[in-house]
């Protein structure tokens, strides 16, 4: 089983987040937190996005 | 006639700036009712709402006048006097960088998972940080 674990990659351009071995409303919620930072712009939100326990949130908010 | 800079920025979060500022080595002083700038006497010099002092610049660097940051609707705007914008090369990027960092933190608190492992890199150029939450 995969190790539950969110990696956030970080520049002074914005943050990628990588949310590894979550499921449902936990991958969900941590998904929703991060995108709220700022201005999405990739954000892999697909039904099986949650079935294959893994997300992608790419939130920047250079100037 | 050295005159401040306006810069505008997305930085809109004050705890994430402040946390940023801090990072940063320096201690902002915050103000709800914007404050004067110090700088060269006798000139026109703006008001802001986080201020770091002249003081606590030029222990770092030569910069002679207080840098200002004041709120707008968009975001927190960057003053800073002109003859000091030369003297502190890469400090945009130093305060993006850890206003990320603060946010993403405060971000990862409201979901309820806990730092466990941060490591500072440089990538082509470019300072990075990877932060580890379980």
């Amino acid at each position: 089983m995969a190790k539950k674990q969110v990696v956030v990659d970080i520049t002074s351009e914005g943050f990628t987040v990588n949310i590894n071995g979550m499921t449902g409303t936990g991958c969900e919620a941590i998904s929703k937190a991060f995108a709220s930072a700022g201005e999405v712009v990739e954000h892999k939100k697909k039904p099986e996005y949650f079935k294959n326990a893994k997300a992608l949130v790419n939130v920047t908010n250079s100037q | 006639m050295s005159a401040y800079t306006k810069i505008k920025t997305k930085l809109n979060d004050q705890e994430s700036l402040v946390y940023s500022i801090k990072a940063m080595g320096y201690d902002p002083a915050i103000y709800e009712v914007a404050c004067k700038l110090a700088g060269f006497s006798g000139h026109k010099n703006p008001h802001a709402n986080i201020v770091i002092p002249r003081a606590q610049l030029q222990a770092k660097s030569a910069a002679y006048c207080d840098i200002g940051f004041q709120k707008q609707a968009n975001g927190f705007e960057l003053l800073v006097n002109d003859v000091d914008e030369h003297k502190m090369p890469g400090f945009l990027e130093d305060l993006n960088l850890n206003y990320n960092v603060g946010l993403a933190m405060k971000k990862a608190q409201l979901a309820g998972i806990k730092v466990t492992a941060r490591k500072d890199s440089v990538i082509k150029g470019k300072k990075h940080v990877q932060l580890v939450f379980a």
